[in-house]
């Protein structure tokens, strides 16, 4: 399977007054995982329903591999699209639900099971085991599984994914994002990813897409748009970050780059140490420099600081990065 | 906006059996016997003291049904809501639904016999027992779904701060419940008010209410004009009422 | 608290003895109530050969079917397809039908009919049923509604145009809400009183106008003796009571089967 490339061209969106989305244009690359990553009310998934043709943009086309799908139903877009609440259908058994796209594509039976078995074992849900069961009487995490499945049997050119593991709990949801990137890799799909999870974006994405206020602020690859952040909304949505102003706006600089009592730095300043958080092998620390207070992290060993010390904190120009707003 | 051909059947359904007839009743309710425009119905209706004692008769009727059936549902709604639990409450509220499915008009029969069994005849006292046996169901429901509302920590609350069971009633329980008080009381008056079936059956020569009066003037009295005004008249007043009221507990309860 | 039990039990038995004692009066052999004159089953005997009681009730079961199918039917694709915004304009619509005194609608109707010179009969009585289990069987949908537009959606992410998904996923994940307006609209209209009464003419009974007409002139022939008045009603009752268990019996089965979810 090869995924189309996606482009969304000069997108508005408006309800009435509102305006969702505000001319939004990007281009999603195929085979690969994007994530449209924003707070909630940004607009991601209005986008991602535009994509799916379950809502028509107000301004603005959508393209797949150039082809022109603004006005195209979604039945006949072939995507394959994991809702919210997954929406699974409770009338009907976990191969039922699996092979519905199948069925309405009037695919012939032995290869309907074929594909349905497929598709399960890819989800990591044995056939023989799960195929008779009712929805109902699956896990939150099972239910998510067959979700997928039921949207990847129909081979989409397109795979889209609407926060589709935000109730689950954290490890389960480590071990589907794992999933999710290797059914990727295996099928080569396209995959388009909304969450407004900075972590479940790091963990999953080829190329995130950060989002606030029907705006797309800025594309890249999770490293990319971590280190090269355009904006001070960016910084600080995506990642820990302290903002300070600074010439020409502000000055973004990464907790875990700040120094301690550095030996050579570009910028050194006095600061008291107002609290200090142990997580895990990390150390949280929070400095105060004239009233401010400066985020720290760095690892616990070797690193001795108790609140009230008086230190000097520091950091190097390389890492400092100046934003406009 | 675009009205799409799904709830087109509904719409028109609607229009033409339940609204165009609505017209047809105002129109009739300003036509004379000659068939002239007039306004001598409406003002029959307030000239005639027949007709208005038969008006303020029914509002009484209206009135007392809904203070006795809030007076005797609104305990057992806190049993049934606060107290009974499990097993209990279950059967205790399936008993009280039961009586829904049963129609008036037979319970009707039912209550006749009680009252020839204890003696007495068709009259106002009759009358009243079928009133407050109809709507008796009717006032519990809302006022049992608002006290299942009230949550446990609210009476605890109000109990740590030291308030003794008369406190707990009047400065909690019947203020949290107000919304369930006002819509039972609202459903019962505007239910009540044009009952037809239990003064007819119960009430003897104390029956006549604004049911009966419609029913006469429409299908013995033949005097249209007059029972289209009063028709008119009643669901205009019904229907502003629900409004007004509806929105005045809005603005009492907050809902 | 023990006061407030014995209260409520109090209330809730006063329910239910009139009906009990007017069960016993269908035993009765004397011709009024309040006298006793031993047991009898002639008025249930009677009740058998009664030619006007057997039409009342092929006549009010017609009415009934019919009126639940017509009405669930023009409902469905309202309740279970509209957008919101449309649902707006519907559930405007149907408020009304709900909160207005019915002997009001029903003079209304029978006017607008009279008017048009329609015959009044099985047909008008049909529709007058018809103008208000629409809102009621609109109302029994509803709960199901959201949840079928949303899985419609999700079909037609997979490839099913509207209409097949409409069919595959809405209806049947709709069945509870259609099986609960079919049993409100039939029960609405096969207990319905008033509507009928002014929108029937002239020699069409259904079997509350049997039993009004009987129950208003007591006494005159073997059939209005208020026992055998009591026996039609028992009769009434067992069958409302037998429809609305089975009907509570499902819906206690399918919460059964959802407590899992």
């Amino acid at each position: 399977m090869k995924g189309v490339e996606v482009y969304v061209e000069g997108i508005t969106k408006k309800y009435g007054s509102t305006t969702a989305l505000d001319g939004v244009t990007l281009r999603i690359p195929p085979s690969e995982i994007t994530t449209l990553l924003g707070p909630s009310g940004c607009g991601k998934t209005t986008l991602l329903k535009i994509i799916a043709g379950l809502e028509p943009p107000t301004k603005g086309r959508v393209y797949f591999d150039g082809r022109d799908v603004t006005n195209l139903a979604p039945e006949k877009r072939n995507i394959g699209f994991v809702f919210q609440d997954l929406a699974l259908f409770p009338h009907l058994n976990v191969f039922e639900n699996v092979a519905f796209g199948l069925r309405v594509r009037r695919v012939p039976e032995a290869e309907v099971k074929k594909r349905v078995y497929w598709a399960l074992d890819l989800v990591g849900l044995d056939p023989s085991e799960f195929a008779k069961r009712r929805i109902h009487e699956l896990s939150g995490g099972q239910q998510q599984r067959v979700a997928i499945a039921r949207a990847l049997v129909i081979e989409p050119a397109v795979l889209l994914l609407d926060e589709p593991f935000a109730h689950l709990d954290y490890k389960i949801k480590q071990r589907l994002l794992l999933q999710l990137k290797r059914i990727q890799r295996e099928t080569g799909a396209t995959v388009v990813y909304v969450t407004h999870d900075q972590n479940e974006a790091m963990a999953v994405s080829h190329r995130i897409a950060v989002m606030n206020n029907g705006k797309i602020l800025q594309v890249g690859s999770p490293e990319e748009v971590y280190e090269r952040p355009n904006s001070s909304f960016v910084a600080s949505f995506f990642g820990e970050a302290n903002v300070l102003p600074g010439e020409g706006g502000f000055i973004v600089i990464r907790p875990e780059r700040v120094l301690i009592n550095p030996d050579r730095a570009d910028t050194v300043y006095d600061a008291y140490i107002e609290d200090v958080v142990f997580q895990g092998p990390l150390l949280h620390i929070e400095a105060r420099v004239n009233g401010k207070i400066i985020k720290i992290i760095k690892p616990r060993n070797g690193m001795a600081v108790k609140p009230g010390d008086k230190v000097r904190i520091g950091w190097l120009q390389k890492d400092v990065r100046v934003v406009p707003e | 906006m675009k009205i799409s051909t799904i709830i087109l059947p509904l719409i028109i359904f609607l229009a033409l059996f339940f609204y165009a007839p609505f017209i047809i009743l105002g129109y009739q309710s300003f036509q004379g016997l000659g068939g002239e425009f007039t306004l001598d119905n409406y003002l029959a209706l307030v000239r005639d003291p027949t007709y208005l004692h038969v008006i303020l008769y029914s509002i009484v009727i209206a009135v007392e049904t809904t203070v006795i059936t809030l007076l005797l549902a609104y305990p057992a709604s806190y049993y049934v809501a606060r107290i009974a639990s499990g097993q209990e409450k279950i059967i205790l509220l399936a008993l009280l639904l039961t009586p829904f499915w049963i129609d008036v008009l037979l319970r009707s029969i039912a209550i006749k016999t009680i009252i020839y069994t204890i003696g007495l005849r068709e009259g106002y006292t009759a009358m009243m027992i079928g009133m407050v046996y109809e709507y008796l169901p009717i006032m519990f429901l809302p006022i049992y779904a608002s006290m299942s509302r009230i949550s446990r920590s609210a009476i605890d609350a109000a109990r740590v701060f030291g308030a003794n069971t008369w406190d707990l009633i009047r400065r909690v329980i019947v203020p949290m419940t107000l919304p369930g008080i006002v819509a039972g009381s609202l459903l019962v008056l505007l239910m009540s008010m044009t009952e037809f079936v239990i003064p007819s059956l119960l009430g003897g020569t104390q029956g006549f209410t604004i049911g009966s009066l419609i029913y006469y003037l429409f299908l013995s009295g033949g005097l249209w004009g007059v029972g289209a005004a009063l028709t008119m008249i009643v669901t205009v007043m019904l229907m502003v009422f629900a409004f007004v009221i509806a929105k005045r507990a809005g603005d009492i309860t907050g809902w | 608290m023990k006061l407030l039990r014995y209260y409520t039990y109090a209330l809730i038995a006063m329910l239910y003895i009139p009906i009990i004692v007017m069960i016993l009066y269908s035993f009765d052999n004397s011709k009024y109530f309040g006298e006793w004159n031993g047991f009898t089953l002639r008025w249930y005997e009677q009740l058998l050969h009664d030619t006007q009681a057997w039409s009342a009730l092929k006549n009010s079961m017609v009415v009934a079917v019919l009126s639940a199918v017509i009405s669930t039917a023009i409902a469905i694709p309202a309740a279970l397809m509209a957008r919101d915004r449309e649902k707006d304009i519907v559930s405007l619509m149907i408020y009304p039908p709900v909160i207005i005194p019915e002997i009001t609608e029903a003079v209304a109707l029978m006017l607008l009919l009279i008017y048009l010179g329609f015959p009044l009969g099985l047909v008008s009585v049909l529709i007058g049923h018809t103008a208000f289990n629409i809102a009621y069987a609109y109302i029994a949908l509803s709960p199901v509604g959201g949840a079928g537009a949303r899985l419609a959606v999700a079909a037609r992410t997979l490839g099913a145009d509207r209409f097949t998904a409409f069919l595959k996923v809405t209806i049947p994940v709709s069945m509870p809400g259609i099986i609960a307006a079919l049993g409100l609209t039939f029960m609405m209209s096969f207990t319905d009183f008033i509507k009928t009464l002014f929108t029937k003419g002239p020699g069409f009974d259904t079997l509350p106008i049997l039993v009004w007409n009987r129950a208003r002139r007591p006494g005159l022939t073997p059939y209005t003796s208020q026992p055998a008045i009591a026996a039609l009603a028992t009769t009434l009752i067992l069958i409302s009571i037998t429809i609305a268990l089975a009907y509570t019996l499902y819906e206690v089965r399918r919460s059964e089967k959802q407590g899992e979810l």
